[in-house]
């Protein structure tokens, strides 16, 4: 490696701006006591430091050198006694006063120390009592939080089904409208529906509005089988069949039927209804007809 | 009669305290300068417990020392509390210290940077957010900053910064950002890639480029008097 990549290098790590394996491969390299590379990596140091200083300087508030001060001056109490220097003359006139000030203090440190661990203890305890309420209290918030979450799905159910509710009330609102529109138009041809013998039971009425170009059905008495498919055929004068649209009955056999017709349609002398394989409809009932209806 | 304390190698006679602070009290002497000791005589009588020398390092780098930190977690408070953590560790493990590895200024730089990088990475891990500066300690710094109370900043030092601010604001927008995330946020590579959305080499790259033109205009600046810095 040339001395300026060196170099460079140790000043990139000493930054920090290394990584693994780079780093990794220069403390490597610096680990044995290469001749230099101690002094390169000391004018790396001091030209990150003086980097790293590179903002204007900020005066500390004094309250920072007092405490560190008063953690010096504590730290230094302890060992000026024990540095404290002894006079031989001195030892055993002071020897008993000495001792028993020795033991004083000795003893002072334990009533302290057992005060000091008495109020740990004490202190603990209570914060392991507020630990404990607090825990409790969580897992409370925690309860009726599960409890809340509960009663908003159900609330979003609800909301879901009255959507639901809602969008099939707007749908029958339109088809109401617009069965009151064929029902109430001028032009309006109606004819009535008898079950063939393939439905004895069934009954109902077809409406025509040829202002509007709109066919109606209302009948009742079909099997509540809610696969069923039925479709609606008109047979006009020229022998012309026309498809309407196909339906299936609601559970009570009972079906509600609005659809458009064609408007170049002619007279209309007959119409049906068949029970239908699928719902692709010819050009004539593929199925048994099972209503008809003669015009009068 | 009243002489000049040297920072002496057999250390202060009795009564007497050698460093700045009580000479600062004695009558002006003319023709006659004190001498202000070096950082590396203030380690020395550090080492030997000297507390007056303790508080002229304090004196000369507490500002730079509380700035660096402040730089790097963005609080005031926690910059204050790291700027006694490492003045306490200077003194509390003032036997480690080794003047022939490095200056005393590299070690108490490298000091305060280590420990407000950890204290960030702590903060963040345990918070899992970014602090912004807040308005009030901005404001303080602004103060603090302008009050002028460090007499070092008037000579190198100041014209060390004022090279530095010019040199990051003349690198590219995206050199400069990755530089001040890596160096004063301590972000990892990865981390800056993820954040900026570059590829790890493009910034690998741009901190390089970076750091290194900041080094170069470093280096074309006079060295310093007294202190290292």
């Amino acid at each position: 490696m040339k001395n300026t990549d060196r170099d460079d290098t140790l000043f990139l790590y000493v930054a920090g701006a290394l990584e693994a394996p780079e780093r990794e491969d220069v403390e490597e390299w610096i680990a044995p006591a290469v001749p230099g590379v101690k002094e390169q990596l000391a004018c790396a140091e001091l030209e990150v430091a003086r980097l790293a200083a590179c903002q204007p300087p900020v005066a500390p508030s004094p309250a920072v050198r007092e405490r560190l001060l008063a953690r010096i001056a504590h730290r230094a109490a302890p060992q000026t006694l024990v540095s404290m220097p002894r006079r031989r003359g001195f030892r055993n006139a002071l020897a008993r006063p000495a001792i028993a000030a020795g033991l004083a203090g000795i003893l002072a440190a334990a009533v302290a120390g057992a005060l000091t661990f008495r109020a740990r203890v004490e202190r603990e305890a209570t914060l392991l009592e507020q630990l404990a309420s607090a825990h409790g209290e969580v897992e409370q918030a925690n309860a009726e939080l599960e409890a809340l979450r509960d009663v908003e799905a159900e609330a979003q159910a609800e909301i879901a089904d009255l959507e639901v509710r809602h969008r099939s009330l707007e749908s029958d609102l339109v088809l109401a409208g617009k069965a009151i529109m064929v029902l109430s138009s001028e032009q309006m041809q109606s004819l009535a529906l008898a079950g063939t013998n393939a439905l004895p039971g069934a009954h109902g009425r077809v409406f025509w509005d040829w202002k509007n170009w709109y066919c109606y059905l209302h009948a009742q008495g079909f099997a509540s089988d809610p696969s069923s498919i039925y479709a609606v055929w008109l047979f006009t004068e020229d022998g012309t069949v026309v498809s309407v649209g196909t339906f299936q009955p609601d559970t009570h056999g009972e079906a509600t039927f609005l659809a458009p017709v064609p408007h170049d349609v002619g007279h209309v002398i007959r119409a049906g209804i068949s029970l239908e394989p699928d719902e692709d409809l010819g050009t004539k009932p593929r199925g048994e007809v099972v209503m008809l209806g003669q015009a009068s | 009669m009243t002489t000049a304390y040297a920072p002496s190698a057999t250390g202060p006679g009795p009564g007497r305290k050698p460093w700045g602070r009580v000479a600062r009290s004695l009558e002006p002497v003319p023709h006659l300068t004190l001498p202000v000791p070096d950082d590396a005589e203030l380690m020395t009588a550090i080492a030997r417990a000297e507390v007056d020398a303790f508080e002229l390092l304090y004196e000369r780098y507490a500002p730079i020392v509380l700035a660096t930190c402040f730089r790097i977690v963005r609080d005031r408070a926690e910059a204050e509390d790291l700027l006694e953590e490492v003045f306490w560790e200077i003194w509390a493990r003032r036997d480690r210290y080794d003047a022939s590895r490095s200056k005393p200024f590299s070690y108490l730089m490298t000091l305060a940077r280590s420990r407000a990088l950890d204290r960030l990475r702590f903060r963040k891990r345990r918070a899992g957010v970014w602090l912004e500066v807040r308005d009030a300690d901005r404001d303080a710094l602004a103060t603090s900053s302008n009050s002028g109370a460090n007499p070092f900043e008037d000579t190198a030092a100041g014209q060390r910064r004022i090279a530095i601010d010019r040199a990051l604001e003349e690198l590219p927008a995206l050199h400069r950002r990755a530089v001040e995330m890596n160096f004063f946020e301590g972000l990892s590579h990865r981390e800056i890639s993820e954040q900026l959305g570059d590829p790890l080499g493009t910034v690998k790259t741009r901190i390089r480029q970076g750091l290194l033109t900041l080094r170069k205009v470093l280096r074309s600046i006079d060295e310093p008097g007294v202190g290292d810095w």
